[in-house]
């Protein structure tokens, strides 16, 4: 099992108000899943997300990444498991600015030992070939148009090859377009069989997942995986 | 992650953010730049005074004797007995002592012209002399002249062209439009000189330029030398008018023996047989210093001032350290998100925190590298107004002090790591998911 969720509890203490972001979470995700994550604004989506990225720990409960459990974990170990495990696609697609989007992928290699010094730049290459971008290598990302950028963050995602792809609202900020195109990538992924989950508000993305997951206040709907 | 990676990617973030990277560097450059400019200035003034000191004034193996805060050579109080300056010429080891001290009364004229900041100096030993041109005196009827006389002189016989404007002279001498003085000229020129005599009445004798003292910023160019035979000074000890000077210089047979012989001038001179202690009693206050001494002792000296320009220039250091400070502050705070991106793609706290910190390190390294050139130059400003604000001064040379160049360059890497460690810390407990969230 890559991850385990039991019963996890997220809750934020504000001033004397407690906000119960995750209540009472239960999910297992095995290597080859798909899963697409629906539900309200303010459901938890983004909450739970975290939790499996190893951003975040649970408050109650437990969740467990390759075997290791995030409530006991330390933040250097946190910052391993991430490096070797996750890859990141947010929204607003959170490159660096400074850096070109070559650069931008390489970032992650960095962080891990995967990938020999000398290939880093050869692999982050043929990652922003496969998304489609072999002539923007050395674009920085203000010079990429919003669906470029998202495929930018895709590549850096793949840098490490990670088994696990995690993507928040990953169109939120793209029209339909460029929106399917990204979706495209997600689905030669998901045909790869590689883990894949997904926040989205769009149904039809989440037709193109195995599994599907509704949120509400918190909680999964119907009770867990469906 | 290895050390070059961290240094490549600091440089990426200076570049990033030059202007900011730029006046950070800047406090730490210009707190270098002002200790490493009054330290270069200091260093000069020290060097070529100790060289006339050493090379002009005094040789290794003499015991300058005088009161204590006054320094024989160049005056103080007349306490030191012709009896005593006898007795110490027989202590075991003294090859010699000798005395200086200024002609009272003395007044110099040349033609009928009164010469004014002329003194006149006499001493047993012309040799201590420091000689530009012609010889020493060798007699009655001799003068050597400070440069500065020598120079009033030659205008008063018309042999160098007089000028209204001293500054202008000036100006002209060191831009080479007018030839540096020659002062073989005023060899054999006739001046006439007024002093009081053992009867103390003015008498008046005419003497003979022979020769004309080095021109140097820190020997008195208005110091002239006679015969010591012209020197009347005198105090009435036990009922006996004996010669007095202001101090005595002592060379011994062995440079071996000059802590010996110092510590017996010393005995001798504090104990109740000597005219001075008859003279002074209890207000007595000796210094009894070889060369060695007195240079140590103007390097001490030199040691003080420096150490409280040079915690002016600190207090600038500590002024750029908090800057640094604030615009890596700044910096963590603009970068936050950078930071959530960089944590979420896999970097440690440990990671986040040695890249600002390396960051920070090489701003403040680059700084103080800059400061060391900039107070190097700056160093000839300084020098400038020095001289500008001191009578007498002419010329700081410029020295390299490599010392405090190692010195610098540690302090940079020091007040780097200072004052990158807290934001560094700061940047390294972000949290990534709060970052991510930051506008
Ligand atoms: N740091 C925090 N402090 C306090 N409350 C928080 C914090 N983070 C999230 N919450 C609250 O937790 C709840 C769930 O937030 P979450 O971001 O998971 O929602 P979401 O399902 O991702 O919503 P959206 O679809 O709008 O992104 C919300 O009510 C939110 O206000
Ligand atoms: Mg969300």
């Amino acid at each position: 099992m890559l991850v385990e969720i039991q019963n996890a509890w997220k809750v934020y203490q504000l001033g004397k108000t407690e906000v119960q972001a995750l209540r009472g979470v239960s999910l297992d995700i095995s290597e080859g899943d798909s899963i697409a994550i629906m539900g309200p604004s303010g459901s938890g989506k983004s909450t739970l997300m975290n939790l499996i990225g190893c951003m975040d720990r649970p408050t109650e409960g437990e969740v467990l990444v390759g075997g290791v459990a995030l409530s006991s974990a330390k933040d250097n170990q946190l910052a391993k498991l991430r490096s070797a495990t996750i890859g990141f696609v947010f929204q607003s697609f959170n490159l660096i600015p400074r850096i070109s989007a070559l650069a931008n992928v390489m970032l992650p290699m960095t962080f891990s030992d995967r990938i020999a010094k000398s290939q880093h730049a050869a692999k982050a290459k043929e990652l922003l070939d496969r998304v489609g971008l072999s002539d923007r290598m050395t674009h920085m990302p203000s010079e990429l148009s919003g669906g470029e950028r998202q495929r930018v963050s895709i590549a850096r995602a793949l840098a490490n090859d990670p088994p696990l792809l995690l993507a928040d609202e990953p169109t939120g900020n793209l029209d339909t377009k460029t929106g399917n195109e990204i979706l495209n990538i997600f689905n030669e992924l998901h045909d790869e069989k590689r883990t894949l989950i997904v926040v989205t508000h769009d149904p039809q993305v989440a037709e193109h997942m195995k599994k599907r997951i509704h949120m509400r206040d918190g909680e999964i709907e119907n009770g867990g995986a469906a | 992650m290895k050390i070059g990676e961290y240094l490549k990617l600091s440089w990426t973030n200076i570049k990033s953010h030059k202007l900011r990277s730029l006046l950070s560097l800047l406090g730490v450059t210009f707190g270098i730049a002002s200790v490493i400019a009054i330290m270069t200035m200091m260093g000069g003034l020290e060097e070529s005074l100790v060289n006339i000191i050493t090379q002009d004034l005094l040789r290794a193996d003499t015991i300058n004797v005088s009161l204590s805060g006054s320094f024989g050579f160049f005056g103080g109080d007349r306490v030191f007995s012709e009896r005593d300056v006898d007795r110490l010429r027989s202590i075991p080891g003294v090859k010699s002592a000798d005395v200086a001290g200024p002609l009272r009364g003395g007044a110099l004229y040349a033609g009928t012209k009164r010469l004014l900041d002329a003194n006149v100096i006499t001493t047993t030993d012309p040799s201590i002399v420091p000689l530009g041109v012609g010889r020493l005196v060798e007699g009655g009827g001799e003068i050597v002249l400070g440069a500065n006389v020598a120079e009033t002189v030659m205008k008063q016989f018309g042999i160098i062209e007089e000028f209204d404007d001293p500054d202008e002279e000036e100006r002209l001498r060191l831009s080479g439009q007018l030839p540096p003085i020659n002062y073989e000229q005023v060899l054999n020129q006739e001046l006439r000189m007024k002093y009081l005599n053992r009867e103390r009445k003015v008498t008046e004798t005419t003497l003979t330029v022979v020769g004309v003292v080095k021109e140097s910023q820190f020997l008195s160019g208005s110091d002239s030398y006679v015969d010591s035979s012209y020197y009347l000074d005198t105090e009435e000890i036990d009922g006996t008018e004996y010669l007095v000077f202001p101090g005595v210089f002592v060379r011994v047979n062995n440079i071996d023996q000059l802590v010996e012989v110092r510590n017996a001038i010393e005995t001798y001179l504090t104990s109740d047989e000597s005219d001075i202690k008859g003279l002074v009693g209890s207000q007595l206050d000796l210094d009894v210093q070889t060369t060695k001494e007195v240079v140590d002792e103007i390097r001490a000296n030199f040691v003080g001032i420096a150490a409280f320009l040079g915690g002016i220039g600190a207090v600038a250091l500590l002024v750029g350290m908090i800057g640094v400070m604030n615009i890596m502050l700044v910096s963590v705070k603009e970068r936050t998100r950078e930071i959530g991106i960089m944590k979420a793609t896999g970097a440690t706290n440990g990671f986040v925190m040695k890249s600002f910190l390396t960051e920070c390190t090489m701003i403040c390294l680059f700084g103080s590298i800059l400061g060391i050139l900039l107070g190097m130059g700056g160093s000839l400003l300084i020098s400038q107004a020095m001289i500008a604000i001191s009578s007498g001064l002419e010329s700081i040379p410029f020295v390299f002090l490599y010392d405090w160049y190692i010195i610098a360059v540690v302090t940079g890497l020091v007040v780097g790591v200072a004052s990158g460690m807290y934001p560094a810390w700061s940047a390294a407990k972000t949290d990534p998911i709060q970052a991510l969230r930051y506008e």
